[in-house]
């Protein structure tokens, strides 16, 4: 959970920096993805915690952010469960699944479907999977650890 | 003849010092933490500084309204959602729909309120609308949010006299926004000869994504 918890704080340290918030990478998906990796157990709480989070910031449809990111947790727990999730290209697939499902039901439940937001949106995702493999680099608590 | 005494004299320098020496790296050590923490303390004035400064100019700037000065505490984590949350909320005297003005333009409206924080929806957001006027023309138009950084202004007449550079400014109608605020520049006008419309693509004129601090006018101010 401290690289959940340190990813989500990454992510909302890094949105206030960046300009775009197209171009800053989930943090938060990340954090989920490669704490569910080695925690499987946790991934409820990693979605509620991202979730309740989201819905912090939600100004339309905030059960939408709630529930996208419990159906992301979702995803990362049955990948884990099928395949090795340590596995960095099971990693990249699982997070831009994520991301694009994150992505479809915000820009379709919020009803501001628009071709240049899906081309943003694709960025983003693109963006979040590159950030994916740099986050891998960095020193992480050892596997197992709470 | 002076050599020796120059000579002597460094010896007996170096005699009287190496006492000290032991006790340099610890002094050392000290006046490195002393020094780090001037520095730290310089760096928290000069923020402190430029916070007076930026809350003065925008005093300054709207001297008739009466507003709360509230500070940028944190930028929305959903990308399709583009807002604001301020460290001013209801308990120190904020209301729904007050609007967000920094000292270069209009930033967006509160919507979501708490005690002690408020949610500001920026203009770029999909769900902004904002009735807008072309200050050098009259022209009026609705400015929405396309969610891009960027806004549009819609519903303008395509023989609409509008042109790149052109400053939009709030119309005032509606009541929500108070009129003459800046909300951007025309950078783009596209005509639609076939539908006899015309829309133009607006900058706007607060760097939304840098914002620190922003001046929230009450619902009602003229």
């Amino acid at each position: 959970m401290t690289l959940f918890l340190g990813c989500l704080l990454a992510h909302l340290a890094l949105v206030s920096i960046v300009a775009s918030p197209w171009l800053t990478p989930n943090l938060t998906l990340i954090g989920m993805v490669l704490t569910v990796s080695r925690l499987p157990q946790r991934w409820s709480l990693c979605a509620v915690t991202a979730g309740l989070v989201a819905m912090a910031w939600s100004v339309r449809v905030p059960a939408l952010a709630f529930f996208s990111y419990l159906a992301a947790g979702a995803i990362c727990r049955a990948a884990s469960a099928q395949w090795d999730l340590h596995d960095r290209r099971v990693q990249s697939v699982v997070t831009g699944l994520a991301g694009a499902l994150l992505l479809v039901t915000a820009l379709w439940l919020e009803g501001i479907w628009s071709v240049g937001l899906l081309a943003a949106g694709m960025v983003q995702v693109a963006v979040t999977v590159l950030a994916l493999h740099v986050v891998r680099r960095l020193p992480q608590p050892a596997r197992g650890a709470p | 003849m002076r050599l020796p005494f120059t000579l002597l004299s460094w010896a007996v320098a170096i005699l009287l010092t190496l006492p000290r020496v032991p006790g340099l790296s610890r002094e050392n050590a000290e006046l490195r933490l002393a020094l780090t923490q001037r520095q730290l303390d310089i760096a928290q004035l000069r923020e402190a500084l430029r916070h007076a400064h930026q809350a003065a100019a925008l005093a300054q700037e709207f001297t008739a309204t009466p507003g709360i000065v509230a500070m940028v505490i944190g930028r929305s984590l959903l990308p399709t959602q583009q807002t604001l949350l301020l460290n001013r909320g209801a308990r120190d005297g904020l209301a729904q729909g007050a609007v967000a003005v920094h000292v270069a333009g209009v930033v967006g409206r509160l919507t979501d309120l708490s005690p002690s924080t408020a949610l500001v929806v920026l203009l770029t957001d999909p769900d902004s609308r904002v009735s807008g006027l072309i200050e050098r023309s009259r022209e009026t138009g609705l400015l929405v949010g396309r969610g891009l950084g960027q806004c549009e202004l819609i519903y303008l007449n395509a023989d609409a006299d509008a042109q790149e550079g052109d400053r939009v400014l709030t119309a005032g109608l509606g009541g929500s926004f108070p009129k003459g605020l800046l909300l951007g520049v025309i950078t783009r006008v596209i005509r639609d000869e076939s539908t006899g419309s015309a829309w133009a693509q607006v900058n706007p004129a607060a760097q939304l994504g840098r914002v620190e601090e922003v001046l929230c006018l009450p619902h009602s101010a003229p």
